[in-house]
């Protein structure tokens, strides 16, 4: 069992102090996460991964711990991207940024690779980031995103092929 | 360029700093906590009234109604004993 998930033990019998520990151990990989989800939008990352928390904080004496605490975490700030994202049709976005991603080409491959993502489908964001800058096996990338295993592994390789289509035609537009 | 994606794809994203992200966190926590605690005490003196007002229609509030009056003891004085009593025991029930 890990730190976290003691804390997170300690938490749901009402220690306060244990729930601040987890905040402060856990509030950078999840505000990275859901920047990454809201296409580099810090202000709406940080306002959904401060609603997960207290959402967290609420439900703490549901975590059973069959999962790690930061996967738990990751699911709950997921599942509020997900909310925000339907509420303000965020998706209908990716057509107006399609059009415009020719005067990028010359960026640096990072940030290629980060309008790249930005363009691809919410779940397919989701899992790539998940099994691959998060380091989440596939199974728990599924438990995260509440899908079946095979639909986030489709998931992973259309998402992957998707960025890569995308990478190969920047470079080669002059 | 699969090796690459891999690799670009694997590289670990980039932390923001805490910025007083926690302290905020954990003063909407401090502001819920409170608010749940104001809802939790209202919903006690509502429950508290309410049995009071019930058990004084039974023979058994009656009774203990005029053994306060036996004692010398005002009825209302004795509901009032009654209510802090049962308040007390409430919170005392209220896991922490």
């Amino acid at each position: 069992m890990s730190d976290s998930d003691r804390l997170a033990q300690n938490a749901a019998q009402g220690n306060v102090a244990a729930f601040a520990e987890l905040v402060r151990l856990h509030q950078g990989k999840l505000r990275a996460f859901l920047r990454r989800m809201a296409r580099g939008d810090a202000a709406l990352a940080d306002d959904l991964a401060q609603e997960a928390f207290l959402e967290a904080y609420r439900k703490i004496a549901q975590f059973r711990g069959e999962g790690s605490f930061a996967s738990w975490l990751a699911q709950i700030g997921y599942s509020r991207y997900l909310m925000y994202a339907r509420k303000h049709k965020l998706e209908s976005l990716d057509d107006s940024i399609e059009q415009s991603h020719g005067t990028e080409a010359a960026l640096h491959a990072k940030l290629d690779l980060e309008a790249a993502l930005a363009r691809i489908h919410t779940a397919k964001r989701a899992a790539l980031t998940l099994c691959f800058a998060e380091g989440y096996s596939h199974e728990e990338a599924a438990r995260i995103m509440n899908i079946p295993l095979g639909t986030l592994k489709s998931h992973v390789l259309r998402g992957r092929e998707e960025v890569r289509t995308m990478l190969t035609a920047w470079k080669e537009t002059p | 360029m699969s090796d690459d994606l891999d690799l670009l794809l694997s590289q670990p994203l980039e932390e923001p700093v805490d910025a007083a992200f926690s302290a905020r966190v954990l003063a909407n926590i401090g502001g819920m906590r409170a608010r749940d605690d104001r809802i939790e005490i209202a919903a006690l003196v509502l429950a508290s009234c309410l049995v009071l007002t019930l058990l004084s229609l039974t023979h058994a509030g009656q009774a203990a109604a005029l053994s306060a009056s036996q004692l010398a003891y005002s009825v209302p004085f004795a509901l009032g004993i009654s209510l802090l009593f049962l308040s007390r025991l409430l919170l005392d029930a209220i896991p922490e």
